[in-house]
């Protein structure tokens, strides 16, 4: 598979990312749900809660591993309950609570920013002999195996993890997930200039980050 | 250089499909069960509480304007009473005992003339 199969591979998983997630509600049903909420029905909630939860777990996984998404998502749906009479247009449900989630992940990591709770940005052995063999030109483009996707995904979260917050999200959602920065900048909440700016500098750093994690290999080699 | 150059992007070719192509995590019927235990402890604190709050903001101004003006209302009423000054008490806080209130009977502590 070449670059541009991946890219386009990956473009398709994201223009589906929406309705893969189905049975999701319409306006109108989603209204019925506030209403008994209003009615002191909270437990209607819990109808928001199945027509979305695979959705908001699948964003927030994308950025948060795997042991604390169950917690980021349960945050997400707390906010969209205390939050949802706040929402004029219902209609615009869908990109709301998306953006909530982006943002949760957002807060997760300003906390453990706070705490300083950076992990450990050494890679495995395993990981720097199949960033070797990745990086070979002769190497094909996919992933063959559990190990192989286990090992990029630590090799993102190393270099990942080195980046402040701001810098990592917007890495996430415009480098990696090749989002337009301006449906970045709404799912952050942040504006458009802020946005592209950010995502200059911090394309930048990550570059920096992959390029002393290889060297740091040579460095072993030699 | 070059050669470098193109291991980076290789790399970063790799990573933008890797983080896209990653398993999702599946909601477990345990935690929603959580979740909806939080939201229903929480219920009274949620919804019913924010429109509470709601309503006591969009009142706060009216209210304080209608305490203003009772106030104001107060002053001028009590400006215009004859016994204005006089139900001015300094000394109101402190209350005599019944023998000293007794023994000053005779005297007209508020006479000012005499």
């Amino acid at each position: 598979m070449g670059s541009s199969g991946a890219a386009d591979e990956k473009k398709m998983v994201l223009l589906n990312e929406g309705s893969r997630y189905a049975p999701r509600m319409d306006g109108e049903e989603l209204e019925k749900v506030v209403k008994r909420m209003r009615g002191g029905e909270p437990l209607a909630f819990e109808e928001i809660v199945k027509a979305y939860e695979r959705e908001v777990f699948h964003v927030v996984h994308r950025h948060i591993g795997r042991d604390d998404v169950e917690g980021v998502c349960q945050e997400t749906f707390l906010a969209v309950y205390r939050g949802l009479d706040s929402i004029r247009d219902l209609r615009t449900f869908p990109g709301w609570i998306r953006s909530i989630a982006v943002r949760k992940c957002y807060d997760h990591f300003r906390e453990r920013y706070r705490r300083h709770e950076i992990p450990v940005s050494r890679l495995s052995e395993e990981t720097q002999d199949w960033v070797d063999r990745a990086t070979s030109a002769t190497a094909k483009e996919q992933f063959q195996s559990e190990q192989d996707a286990s090992q990029a995904r630590e090799l993102i979260d190393a270099a990942l993890s080195q980046l402040s917050p701001e810098d990592r999200m917007v890495v996430a959602l415009v480098a990696l997930e090749e989002r337009p920065v301006a449906e970045a900048a709404k799912l952050l909440g942040w504006s458009v200039a802020n946005v592209k700016v950010r995502s200059f500098r911090a394309r930048k750093k990550l570059r920096t980050i992959l390029e002393s994690l290889m060297k740091e290999r040579t460095g072993l080699e030699s | 250089m070059k050669q470098n150059d193109d291991k980076i992007k290789r790399l970063e070719n790799l990573l933008k499909a890797s983080y896209c192509a990653q398993s999702s995590a599946e909601p477990s019927p345990q935690w929603r069960a959580n979740l909806l235990r939080t939201i229903r402890t929480s219920a009274p604190d949620g919804l019913s509480s924010e429109i509470l709050e709601r309503i006591i903001w969009r009142f706060a101004t009216t209210g304080a304007a209608a305490a203003f003006a009772i106030v104001l209302m107060g002053i001028r009423i009590g400006d215009g009473a004859s016994s204005g000054f006089a139900a001015f008490d300094p000394i109101g806080g402190i209350e005599l005992s019944d023998d000293v209130e007794d023994d000053n009977d005779d005297i007209d502590l508020w006479d000012v003339q005499s």
